[in-house]
């Protein structure tokens, strides 16, 4: 499982490398805040905190901050 | 004969139309960690109740949880042309019971036991964050600690990110690690309980951010993290052949997870779709799939609403078992319902008005979970698993 879904990262990282560069006029709808990676940010926070204190899962695209003591 | 082809200077409306479009964080890298020129501050307070256990699968007459409130604030000022400074500060506080251990029923079926008296904590965390943003570079560097009655964490982060020329695409790379310390409450009057313990957390995430075209942008990251030391939790108990038994896991855990996420922007409808994913596997056998769905809805210039599901299963750790018919050789036991398989069904409703210089949010979230939720069948199914409801309500300014 795990080995194919590297497979399916890696061929959509080829496949991204082929796009053509966007002028930075072509850019208007990528600087819409819905179109951020975490349009509210403390929402986030708060959520990676409730669900590391309540699942056996941790880990994403953030750089892991401090912990709790539910282990 | 046809004339030379001269290309034409930009009038003044195009020129002053690129400047500004440059001058927006997300025309100028695939990530959205680039400097925001205005200082800003968001507050916000979260509260939420995880539902009381039903009583037919409790043992005694507590069948309620933690009630738990958390306020957060986040402050972002920029320094000269190069710097950012950022502080992010929490403090929550928690009342109620916990699950203790699990003990088999009459008929075998696993009941919980709570633990007896209220517990009530408070949890204070701060987090410092230097940044540097060059041409193409991005370098930040974080300090922190968190704070309990009976838990202190301190930690460090790196993070460096790098732009192609194109500003298509960016790569990161972050590292941190934590010192963590417990000093259990009431170690003197429960005696399976440790007087202080320790342990250590390292993490490595390396992620790339791309644009895919004019509406969609798309990132995959891998993080590892290690964990050594006291891994297992000094309240939790595990029911051993009708002993009563120290919850014990190892003393280390190697984690990975493969994350990705895609936004694409929906024109025809004044909305965004973000959809994402994140494989988890770790050394203690527990591998996990988390699928998140959420519809950005526009409505008229100011105000967004954003409905979401996610959806999250686990399978359990190769130690886990609600109870313990006999010993097991390696020494290791835990009931805990983190550790045990199941699924759960977030479903969530947030809000956001944009006006001049400040913004409002405010979310509301339920969090479901059953055995019967999860990828696998599960055998018996942990009596303690929780379900909360939480509402949210927050402000932000922009200096």
């Amino acid at each position: 499982m795990i080995q194919r879904l590297i497979l399916l990262v890696l061929l959509l990282a080829l496949t991204a490398c082929s796009t053509t560069p966007l002028k930075p006029w072509e850019r208007g709808h990528l600087a819409e805040r819905s179109m951020a990676w975490e349009p509210d940010p403390l929402a986030a926070q708060l959520d990676e905190h409730v669900y590391f204190s309540k699942e056996a899962s941790s880990g994403g695209a953030g750089t892991g901050g401090g912990g709790c003591g539910c282990n | 004969m046809s004339k030379p082809f001269k290309p034409r200077r930009p009038g003044p409306a195009l020129t002053a139309l690129t400047a500004a479009a440059l001058a927006l964080p997300a025309y100028q890298r695939a990530e959205a960690a680039s400097r925001d020129e205005q200082a800003g501050v968001s507050v916000r307070a979260s509260h939420y109740t995880e539902d009381a256990l039903d009583r037919s699968q409790t043992a005694g007459d507590v069948t309620e949880r933690f009630d738990i409130t958390v306020g957060q604030a986040k402050g972002r000022l920029p320094v000269g042309q190069r710097f950012e400074l950022s502080l992010d500060a929490a403090y929550e506080t928690l009342s109620g019971a916990s699950p203790w251990f699990i003990e088999p029923d009459e008929n075998g079926e696993p009941v919980q036991v709570m633990s007896g008296a209220t517990i009530d904590d408070a949890r204070t965390d701060l987090l410092a964050t230097v940044s540097r943003y060059g041409d193409r570079d991005t370098v930040s560097a974080s300090v922190g600690t968190s704070r309990e009655d009976d838990y202190l964490s301190y930690n460090l982060g790196l993070k460096w990110s790098r732009d192609t020329a194109s500003r298509q695409t960016t790569w990161s790379l972050g590292a941190s690690a934590s010192d963590d310390v417990i000093t259990p409450t009431d170690s003197d009057r429960f005696p399976l309980r440790p007087e202080e313990e320790s342990k250590q957390s390292y993490s490595l995430v390396g992620s790339l951010s791309r644009i895919l075209g004019k509406l969609t942008t798309w990132q995959t990251a891998l993080s590892l993290r290690y964990l050594t030391g006291f891994l297992s939790d000094p309240y939790k108990q595990a029911f051993v052949d009708g002993t009563i038994l120290a919850d014990s896991r190892p003393d280390s855990r190697w984690q990975a997870a493969l994350s990705t996420r895609l936004r694409r922007r929906v024109t025809w409808a004044q909305a965004s779709l973000h959809a994402d994913y994140r494989y988890f596997v770790d050394e203690w056998e527990v591998n996990s799939h988390t699928v998140k769905l959420a519809w950005h809805q526009g409505i008229g210039s100011r105000w967004e609403l954003a409905p979401s599901l996610r959806y999250y299963s686990q399978s359990q750790a190769f130690f886990y078992r609600p109870f313990y018919l006999q010993e097991r050789d390696d020494g290791l036991y835990s009931s805990d319902y983190r550790l045990s398989p199941y699924g759960a069904l977030t479903y969530a409703l947030s809000a956001h008005y944009q006006g001049e210089g400040w913004s409002l949010v405010g979310a509301v979230q339920r969090y479901d979970s059953e055995a019967s939720l999860a990828i696998d069948s599960v055998g018996l199914a942990n009596p303690g698993l929780v379900d909360f409801t939480l509402v949210s309500f927050g402000v932000e300014w922009r200096l």
